[in-house]
């Protein structure tokens, strides 16, 4: 928010704009998302349909559980595998040092957003990985699934 | 395997799995991950897809500013601006069956010319109405869905991303786009209103919690109706941030991507002014801020993703060849059409339904003669009605993130909006059927 | 017979000038020829056009990660990765004839060894040159003097930011979608940009003024294959996605002159009013523009001296006369 009113401001008041503020902003925000996930995960945040959930749960704990536990792992390895990936590739962005922007206008280093998806996605995946024991026992059952 | 059966077999397991409770972001980037495992025969192909969503996915100014509007939105009901508003809205508009929801829908009106992006919308106010519809009896579901529903009209008022986008594939002038749109948002607009006091005369107990109903009606006649300087002391706030908003974007200080930014800074000093923001409350809509924007931005990568492997398995092509092969009139041309688009709605993003549709579907409409200017406009009403139908609707999904209440399903939300739904198909008839609704103005 | 598959696509709709001739001359062309050749082999084509597949910040890793086997590859938004090819952004003002700048980069691409290089780098092969027309200024105003062009913000984006360094104007971010808002809503005055790409984007309905700085046509990128791709395919079908490409070149070219030149009738029809900047306050802006080519020669150390030194003699070959002897300051 300071950035872009910052922006705005140098750009009407003193014709000076920061440039690059929109690329950077957006790498940033994307970034972020990966950092926050585990978070949203953890807490329970991750938008679902719970309707047919609910319903099953009142038939069949076991199904119930077999469902949440299915969930969490299928998040694990998903994004085990995007941390996987993102590895060699953060790798090559410090090796080659890589940058946003344009020489003589603005550079800015590529790798630390390469890393927080490496970061973000790793413990995204430990969150759904940690949950399992407990889902496994049913522990969530009794306030809300979701 | 055809990639038609191919596609319908993919597209099914989503539901399937969304239908079980996974969480939709993780059903839609596993489906996508299998598809483009299985049509590439290639692990490793998906797996970079994966990265390249996850990496570019959202890194667009765009959606770089939707935290901003959640801020903003948090900012306004934290500092109780929404509240002193609805609580005028509530007051003058007593006599008027479902006043609340008719105040959401002119607030929403209001803040469309602001935004281009929906989700802005959605994100803006479901912190600030649904609250209030609910302290004054109205069912949270109606309360969400009227929320969810009228942020479509951020995109049909300009400006409007989906037009601009749809401008530039179609070559059409967006200028005349954005004023094509005015009539059928306020139309859209108006068949909300009118919705929402039909329902609430005939139908009160989908909109109002008949017994909490009760109870704020008695309330409510203990508190007198408020005095004009009453009145225009709540409302102060709220007129200073849409001055600020509205006057900056059409004297030139900003645009549309970067109102979110100023919105988020004029709410921030309108809380400091009343003090709002003590005890830890700063603290508590940061974190909030982040949470509610993280749910929003991952299902965005994930259906980016999911969008993907659509082109991968050759869907949009499929789907082009079946619309030119089908050698419709007009009419019958713009029934498949709408249907395609509502199709596509129910499981893709918007502007990814434009990338798909929009090339194929203008050359077939120009032979046909129809104004491109008119085809744009029902272009992105269909394409808007996706954001409200499940399983994928985005404005459902930002409402029900930022709301944050276990007891209020998404089920309940999108069942809440499904009026809106039929509002909307409604105004896509009526624009159809007279071209004057989009096109006298232009 | 053997049947081949090649996944093709763009992040640009087959309408945009960059992605037209994969479509309508790449893809025909290679069947042709291969056909003509006694129909030994014949392509499967999967298209992924139009930004389904990836978008345009992905364009080098979709074709060298293989996602497509070939792919308009736009190198001005690789400064990082592929800054070599970017050598036309960092030196305005050289040429604004389009056609000869494809002519001059099918050659380097094969006769640098630098250039070559670091397409092979990226694991890719580039089979066609993608240009821009001439950049010009679009504007709420005329420019008939510098002094016209002080305090005022105009569209910039990336590396066109440097051409307004010294003018007294100042850059602003966007893009071609983000022009016709910026300017109706005042939050610009202009916007710098080539007629084949403003003209879509509808920019003078609001914008009713286009002076001609003649900044110079652009190296945008290449059609290319990915290299392991290309490499595994048989000779025969190896020598028909060379030639085709040659042949996409030639028809880039002039589907770019024919674009700008529509794009000029319907603009000037819708009342754009057109006007040159005079030569002397041409050279007042030449002269006005700092070393802007001094931080690209410094990133790109001795590789970009190479392709700089051999870009300007190609261009002299031609009888060209750039306006500012980019090479010769810094060589
Ligand atoms: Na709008
Ligand atoms: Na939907």
């Amino acid at each position: 928010m300071l950035v872009v009113v910052a922006d705005v401001a140098g750009r009407n008041f003193l014709d000076r704009p920061i440039t690059g503020v929109a690329e950077f902003a957006a790498r940033s925000v994307a970034s972020i998302v990966f950092l926050q996930l585990a978070a949203a995960i953890c807490s329970g945040r991750m938008t679902r349909s719970d309707f047919l959930l609910r319903l099953i749960g009142a038939r069949s704990r076991t199904a119930l559980r077999v469902l949440e536990v299915g969930n969490a792992a299928l998040g694990a390895l998903l994004f085990l595998a995007l941390a996987f990936m993102a590895w060699p590739e953060l790798a090559q962005s410090w090796q080659e040092h890589e940058f946003i922007g344009v020489q003589g206008v603005y550079t800015v280093a590529a790798w630390p957003f390469r890393a927080l998806i490496v970061l973000g996605a790793l413990i995204a995946a430990l969150a759904y990985a940690l949950q399992l024991p407990a889902l496994w026992r049913g522990e969530f059952e009794q306030g809300d699934p979701a | 395997m055809s990639d038609l059966s191919l596609g319908a077999l993919l597209i099914g397991a989503l539901v399937v799995l969304v239908l079980l409770g996974i969480h939709i972001a993780v059903a839609l980037i596993g489906i996508g991950f299998i598809g483009i495992w299985l049509v590439r025969e290639d692990v490793q192909m998906a797996m970079r897809l994966l990265y390249l969503s996850a990496y570019n996915g959202v890194a667009d100014y765009i959606f770089a500013t939707i935290p901003l509007f959640v801020l903003m939105g948090l900012l306004v009901s934290v500092s109780n601006v929404g509240k002193d508003t609805f609580d005028v809205a509530e007051s003058l508009l007593r006599r008027l069956r479902g006043g609340l929801g008719v105040a959401t829908v002119a607030a929403n009106t209001v803040f469309a010319a602001v935004t281009g992006v929906s989700i802005a919308s959605a994100a803006v106010f479901t912190r600030v109405a649904v609250p209030e519809m609910v302290r004054h009896g109205y069912r949270t579901a109606f309360a969400a869905g009227t929320v969810a529903g009228s942020s479509v009209l951020g995109m049909m008022i300009p400006p409007s991303l989906l037009m601009i986008i749809y401008g530039v594939l179609a070559e059409q002038s967006i200028g005349t786009l954005f004023i094509a749109g005015i009539i059928p948002g306020f139309l859209l607009a108006a068949m909300f209103v009118v919705t929402i006091v039909a329902l609430a005369t005939f139908r009160p107990q989908l909109v109002y919690d008949l017994r909490r109903r009760e109870a704020a009606d008695m309330q409510r006649r203990l508190v007198p109706a408020l005095g004009s300087g009453e009145i225009a002391r709540k409302l102060v706030p709220i007129v200073a941030l849409v001055v600020l908003v509205l006057g900056g974007l059409y004297t030139g200080f900003f645009t549309p991507t970067e109102a979110g930014g100023i919105g988020a800074f004029g709410a921030l000093l309108v809380a400091l002014a009343r003090r709002s923001l003590g005890e830890g409350r700063m603290w508590r809509v940061l974190h909030e801020t982040g949470s509610v924007s993280v749910t929003i931005l991952i299902l965005l990568i994930a259906a980016g993703f999911y969008s993907r492997m659509m082109s991968v398995a050759g869907i949009p092509e499929a789907i082009s060849a079946l619309v030119q092969d089908a050698g419709l009139g007009p009419y019958g041309f713009l029934a498949i059409y709408v249907v395609i688009l509502l199709f596509l709605g129910m499981i893709l993003d918007s502007s990814s339904i434009l990338l798909i549709m929009t090339p194929v579907a203008v050359p077939i409409a120009t032979d046909l003669g129809f104004n491109l200017i008119q085809f744009g406009v029902l272009t992105v009403l269909a394409v808007e009605m996706g954001l409200l139908t499940p399983p994928f609707g985005i404005s459902v999904f930002t409402v029900k993130s930022t709301l944050n209440d276990p007891a209020v399903s998404v089920e309940s939300i999108f069942a809440g909006s499904l009026p809106y739904v039929a509002a909307m198909l409604l105004v896509l008839v009526l624009v159809a059927l007279f071209p004057a609704l989009s096109l006298a103005l232009v | 017979q053997q049947r081949i598959n090649v996944n093709i696509g763009s992040s640009h709709p087959t309408t945009n000038i960059w992605a037209y001739a994969m479509k309508e001359v790449f893809q025909p062309e290679v069947d042709r020829i291969l056909k003509a050749a006694g129909g030994k082999y014949e392509i499967r084509w999967r298209e992924a056009y139009g930004g389904t597949l990836y978008k345009f910040t992905d364009t080098r890793a979709a074709v060298k990660d293989g996602i497509v086997d070939v792919g308009m590859v736009g190198t001005l938004w690789e400064n990082s990765a592929m800054p070599l090819q970017n050598v036309t952004y960092f030196t305005p003002f050289a040429t604004t004839n389009h056609e000869l700048l494809i002519e001059i980069f099918d050659k380097l691409n094969t006769t640098v060894p630098a250039l070559r290089d670091s397409w092979a780098a990226q694991n890719m092969v580039p089979l066609s040159s993608l240009i821009t027309d001439s950049y010009d200024i679009y504007a709420t105003f005329p420019i008939r003097t510098m002094a016209d062009l002080q305090n005022k913000k105009i569209n910039a984006p990336g590396t066109s930011a440097n051409w307004l360094n010294g003018t007294g104007a100042t850059p602003v971010d966007g893009a071609l979608t983000t022009y016709y808002t910026n300017i109706q809503t005042g939050v610009t005055q202009g916007a710098l940009s080539f007629a084949s790409g403003i003209g879509p984007a509808r920019v003078y309905e609001v914008a009713k003024h286009l002076t001609r700085i003649d900044i110079g046509s652009m190296y945008f990128g290449a059609v290319a294959v990915n290299k392991r791709f290309f490499e595994r395919l048989p000779k025969e079908v190896q020598d028909a996605f060379v030639q085709a490409g040659r042949a996409t070149s030639k028809a880039h070219g002039e589907h770019v002159t024919k674009v700008a030149n529509a794009a000029m009738e319907t603009m000037k029809a819708a009342g754009l009013q057109l006007s040159d900047l005079s030569a002397e306050e041409k050279q007042k802006w030449v002269k006005s523009l700092p070393n802007i080519v001094q931080p690209w020669l410094q990133a790109t150390g001795e590789n970009g001296k190479a392709v700089l030194k051999a870009y300007f003699d190609e261009l002299r070959a031609r009888g060209v006369k750039p306006l500012r002897d980019w090479d010769r300051e810094n060589l």
